[in-house]
């Protein structure tokens, strides 16, 4: 076989044909979130293309607009309550139970397997669920965001996996070394279960800060919406607004608006995201595959 | 070989793990207290409407005068209200808000405002909380056939022992029996059908200057329609020298047929709009005879390309930005989207002397004409059952009756006097000498007018605070209310019944149909013939058109519609 710098031309082709997809990839991800940007840049009355939009046009005003107003700060720091605060519940939860599911000496394991998986397959629907919030009177308050998501199935599922895979004879030393079930988890099973738990953690971080539809049906109090109900909010009063009647002039238009909040909403995500990354495939391929 | 863990588990790890999530609740308890509201701090000025329109019969008076509630005595009472706010993106009003503590100290009203979502999560969440029965106790409602299966589930309850107790709100917004069948069900009245106020807002705009430059009339009827808008598209009108104009801009606006943009030409054929109301030929227009002339009408002009062409994929925006570019001779427009300052001045600084002008919609060979269709149906509430068994009746009417004239309207439509607002000599909302963030319009005071829903009827006072004059760039005055008025008065067909029929069970499939059938007659991708047409038409009872229009015609002759 012809080789060029040490590599098969199959090598050659293969590796251009996989970063040129790649690359296709990488710009069809990329474009509408530099669009999105550009946009929230966009000066009032631009007429141009905002893909062209140069950087010495740059405008800040939907920023200014949007981080001086209360609501968006007061919406963000409730997402951010959601977040921290159900993260942390579904984190202690999901390993509790995870580890608990571990153990071949649990009465009646297989039950709550199956009860658990049962859950997995079949949902009570929306009506028992809200029946069931408002029936723990927890309608209107936060909790009612977070505690319906408290475990998710798939989640311990991984981590369950996770744990499995992890080798039995290190519990077992400990055991005989005198070590009861919260010393061997927390130093022996956490210790080695980092990627698993940055992986199922970002996938829960995730799901609350994007969480919409469950404060839309529980919470009444507007203080108490998070991030993605506003910016929902912006979104749509930007759509049925779509003409201005006052005579009020903005300095940044709607869509510069719209935009600015779209991308200060992803934002956090955005910069989690590849901080994550490293641990984040070695996790989900961890807790896939055991011997 | 699968090999599992073997733990057993120690009792301090259960007492760990009970402790650990008592510890997580805590921590998630706590946290609907943290988040507070506190004074809005932008400095940037508004730039969004509201999304709740108001409306109801244009100049209808409400009385200005300072109304003296007379304090109420006996309990206080708790009441929940659940309305789409005026303004979504913005807060809630704050808990120490004016209008709060007014409402309790004269009415004995503890209210609980929420703001609903928009659209459809509006209506999940009421569904929700219906099949909870933990309705709130008065809410507004958008869907009809949310309200009609509440009202089926017996969820509602009776609005006419509230009219007594509301005696001036009663007779401005709920004296309209027309209006009121809307609500009622099985004979019983079980909402409150507020009226529209600006209902006619569509108008057809024509270009006076291009009219008067090419020395041409507004035309009156659709031949001299076409011969204008086919000299707008032709003789350089804005004398650019260059070919870039078109007679008429348009684009299908909304779901049904060719949308409301082209409805002046099926008007002039006296079937604008998807239903044809009257009782002896009631059923979709599309089947009435003069559907087909009116689209061999709409196909010539197409076929002249006097119509910008690329109207089938046009939206709103686009033509938005089109004749405000100067490139259309005539649209159809929202009499405020086009003469509103802040959407005006963008056609003002492309056209410094352009001059918009409403034009009467062209007759057509019968002589009749219509822009579109109206109805003059503003929102509605409902009342729970709940609240009337609770005996909450009395203070939801005490609360309605407040909001509709003197302090409660002008508290929950304008804010404060001297603070937000202020009167003029003529009495009329003034705002000069306010700062800017304190003017009741403002994002900053978005907060308390978000129950403005409640008060808004289209009093002059209002319509004037709304729509204010301005000066085009040379200096010429405009009133967008004159245009509103002259809108008003354009032959608009009455199609308020129509509220009344449910989709059908495959709306979506039906919309399509008729929709692309229409374009594509009049691209000529379908020779617009008798046979093809009679074979279109026939094609509706595929779809079960005609059991649809069945129940809606028993639908419309339960509610006193129909004879």
């Amino acid at each position: 076989m012809k080789r060029f710098l040490g590599r098969s031309r199959d090598d050659i082709a293969f590796s251009l044909v996989s970063n040129g997809f790649l690359l296709f990839v990488l710009i069809v991800v990329l474009v509408p979130l530099y669009y999105a940007l550009m946009v929230s840049f966009m000066p009032l009355g631009y007429k141009g293309n905002p893909l062209a939009l140069s950087p010495l046009d740059w405008k800040f005003e939907a920023y200014k607009q949007l981080l001086g107003q209360n609501t968006f700060i007061q919406a963000m720091m409730t997402s951010l309550l959601i977040t921290v605060s159900g993260v942390s519940l579904n984190m202690v939860l999901t390993v509790l139970m995870a580890y608990v599911l571990c153990s071949r000496t649990l009465p009646g394991r297989n039950i709550i397997m199956t009860l658990v998986i049962f859950t997995f397959l079949f949902n009570a629907g929306l009506v028992p669920n809200y029946l069931l919030v408002k029936n723990l009177n927890l309608i209107n308050t936060l909790p009612a965001v977070i505690l319906p998501g408290a475990i998710s199935v798939y989640n311990l599922l991984v981590m369950r996996a996770f744990f499995l895979g992890l080798p039995e004879s290190l519990s077992e030393a400990a055991r005989i070394d005198g070590a009861n079930d919260l010393y061997i988890l927390w130093k022996i099973f956490l210790p080695l279960s980092k990627p698993i738990l940055l992986t199922i953690g970002l996938f829960y971080a995730v799901g609350h800060w994007n969480e919409f539809f469950l404060p839309i049906l529980y919470l009444n109090d507007r203080e108490l919406m998070p991030l993605p109900v506003l910016l929902r909010n912006i979104l749509t009063a930007a759509n049925l607004g779509e003409y201005v009647e006052s005579n009020a002039v903005s300095a940044a238009s709607q869509e510069s608006l719209k935009m600015a909040a779209v991308f200060l909403a992803m934002l956090p995500m955005l910069i989690i995201y590849p901080w994550i990354q490293r641990h984040f495939t070695k996790g989900v391929l961890l807790g896939g595959v055991k011997e | 070989m699968l090999k599992l863990k073997t733990h057993s588990l120690s009792r301090p790890l259960s007492l760990t793990m009970v402790l650990l999530t008592v510890l997580a609740l805590f921590l998630v308890a706590c946290g609907d207290n943290t988040a507070t509201t506190t004074p809005a701090t932008t400095t940037a000025a508004a730039t969004t409407a509201s999304g709740a329109q108001i409306t109801t019969a244009a100049g209808a008076q409400t009385t200005a005068a300072a109304a003296t509630t007379a304090a109420v005595t006996g309990p206080v009472v708790d009441l929940t209200v659940w309305m789409a706010p005026g303004a979504p993106e913005g807060a809630a009003p704050p808990a120490d808000w004016e209008a709060y503590k007014i409402i309790k100290e004269k009415l004995n009203i503890n209210l609980k405002f929420t703001m609903t979502p928009v659209g459809n999560d509006g209506d999940t969440k009421l569904s929700a909380a219906a099949a909870s029965n933990n309705l709130p106790d008065l809410f507004q409602m958008t869907n009809r056939t949310l309200f009609y299966q509440f009202a089926d589930q017996g969820l509602l309850g009776p609005t006419t022992q509230l009219l007594p107790s509301m005696p001036e709100r009663s007779k401005l917004r709920y004296s309209n029996d027309n209006l009121n069948k809307l609500v009622t069900v099985n004979g019983a009245m079980l909402g409150l059908q507020e009226p529209a106020q600006l209902y006619k807002r569509n108008a057809l705009f024509i270009r006076q200057d291009w009219l008067d430059k090419l020395g041409l009339k507004a035309p009156t009827t659709l031949d001299e329609f076409y011969e204008v808008a086919k000299a707008f598209t032709e003789k350089d009108p804005d004398g650019n020298g260059k070919n870039d104009t078109f007679g008429f801009g348009s684009f299908i606006n909304g779901p049904n047929g060719l949308g409301i943009n082209f409805d002046f030409i099926y008007g002039a054929y006296g079937l604008p709009g998807l239903w044809s109301l009257s009782p002896d030929k009631f059923g979709l227009a599309i089947r009435d005879p003069n559907y087909q002339k009116a689209t061999e009408y709409v196909k010539k002009l197409i076929d002249a390309k006097i119509v910008d062409p690329d109207w089938p994929t046009l939206k709103l925006d686009d033509l938005r930005s089109r004749w405000k570019q100067g490139k259309y001779g005539i649209f159809v427009e929202d009499f405020c989207a086009a003469m509103c300052q802040a959407n005006y001045k963008g056609f003002d600084a492309n056209n410094p002397k352009g001059n918009l002008v409403i034009l009467d919609p062209p007759k057509g060979p019968d002589g009749k004409n219509a822009t579109s269709t109206f109805a003059p149906v503003g929102t509605y509430y409902a009342v729970s059952k709940k609240a009337i068994d609770g005996g909450k009746g009395p203070a939801i009417a005490r609360l309605l009756e407040w909001a509709n004239s003197g302090e409660g309207y002008f508290l929950l439509g304008f804010g404060k006097e001297g603070v937000n607002y202020k009167f003029d000599a003529t009495k009329n909302i003034d705002v000069t000498g306010i700062k800017p963030e304190l003017v009741y319009s403002s994002k900053e005071q978005q907060p308390i007018l978000q129950m403005k829903t409640m008060a808004y009827i289209g009093t002059d006072v209002e319509l004037r605070a709304r729509y204010v004059l301005f000066q085009t760039g040379d200096g010429r005055n405009i009133d967008p209310l004159d245009y509103y008025k002259k809108s008003f008065n354009e032959p608009n067909l009455d199609a308020t019944a129509v509220e009344l029929i449910k989709a059908a069970p495959n709306q979506a499939d039906i919309s399509r149909y008729v929709s692309e059938g229409l374009v594509q007659f009049v691209l000529g991708q379908k020779p617009l013939n008798s046979e093809n047409w009679n074979s279109y038409v026939k094609g509706l009872d595929g779809l079960g058109v005609s059991d649809w229009e069945a129940a809606a015609k028993k639908s419309l002759q339960g509610a006193g519609f129909l004879k």
